[in-house]
């Protein structure tokens, strides 16, 4: 009997990525869960800019960076993207900055009960089938 | 300017839990063929993060995958990446594809591959 794989592909999902300094990524992300994010990844970096031209030797803005990544559906990015903005206080210099790109499909394992609400809600059948 | 490819590539991400990423892309260079794969490492958390439902905490280590590609393949390869990933199984992690403006070719001259 042949096994049947299926993948749930998403549209309309929008990545979120800002680079705050080091330490301020966990309160950011708290913010954006508030708002409906489900999640995200951070990473570190180091950067240079805007920390060479503000407070006594640079020391005001810490140069570690931290990375965050956020997949949010598009109809939430607007109201994550303006959350974290304010949580990060990104309208003050050397704080950070961040933007929005477009993502053309993602993938994930989605809960079957989830599933299972689609279909009662009569939304298009958004499963695509493999067999293997 | 002759190594800027005008081709439309895609980029696929893939997020995975820690570990499962050099055996992904051993795959995608062996099986097919891909060059432009890279793995970074980052930490994530999610609603359903297991660790969290234990008290121990809330990131976990990820491995992050992102794989460069021709439009024309970059559908074939997701899916690929997805089961071979298995990330159709909780916990699994999270794979998503962006189009690219511009790119780099990498074409590798015909060398045989290291032991």
């Amino acid at each position: 009997m042949k096994k049947k794989h299926e993948m749930v592909v998403l549209t309309d999902v929008s990545l979120i990525t800002a680079i705050v300094q080091r330490g301020k990524a966990d309160e950011l992300v708290d913010a954006a869960q508030e708002v409906g994010a489900q999640g995200a990844s951070i990473h570190y970096a180091h950067g240079r800019g805007v920390r060479e031209r503000l407070g006594l030797m640079g020391l005001a803005v810490e140069a570690e960076k931290e990375v965050i990544n956020i997949i949010v559906s598009t109809d939430q990015a607007n109201r994550v993207f303006e959350r974290i903005y304010m949580a990060g206080d990104f309208d003050t210099p050397g704080m950070g900055f961040m933007w929005v790109t477009p993502v053309e499909k993602a993938a994930s394992f989605i809960p079957q009960d989830i599933l299972d609400k689609f279909a009662h809600e009569g939304s298009p059948n958004p499963f695509k089938g493999r067999d293997e | 300017m002759n190594n800027i490819t005008i081709s439309p590539h895609k980029l696929i991400t893939v997020i995975l839990p820690k570990g499962r990423g050099t055996g992904l892309i051993k795959k995608l260079v062996t099986e097919l063929g891909i060059q432009t794969v890279n793995v970074s490492f980052a930490r994530g958390l999610g609603r359903i993060t297991p660790l969290r439902h234990r008290g121990v905490g809330e990131t976990t280590e990820k491995s992050i995958v992102t794989v460069m590609i021709e439009a024309e393949r970059a559908d074939e390869v997701f899916e690929y990446i997805f089961f071979e990933a298995e990330l159709n199984r909780p916990h699994g992690g999270l794979i998503f594809q962006q189009p690219l403006l511009i790119s780099t070719a990498l074409i590798l001259p015909e060398l045989e591959e290291e032991q």
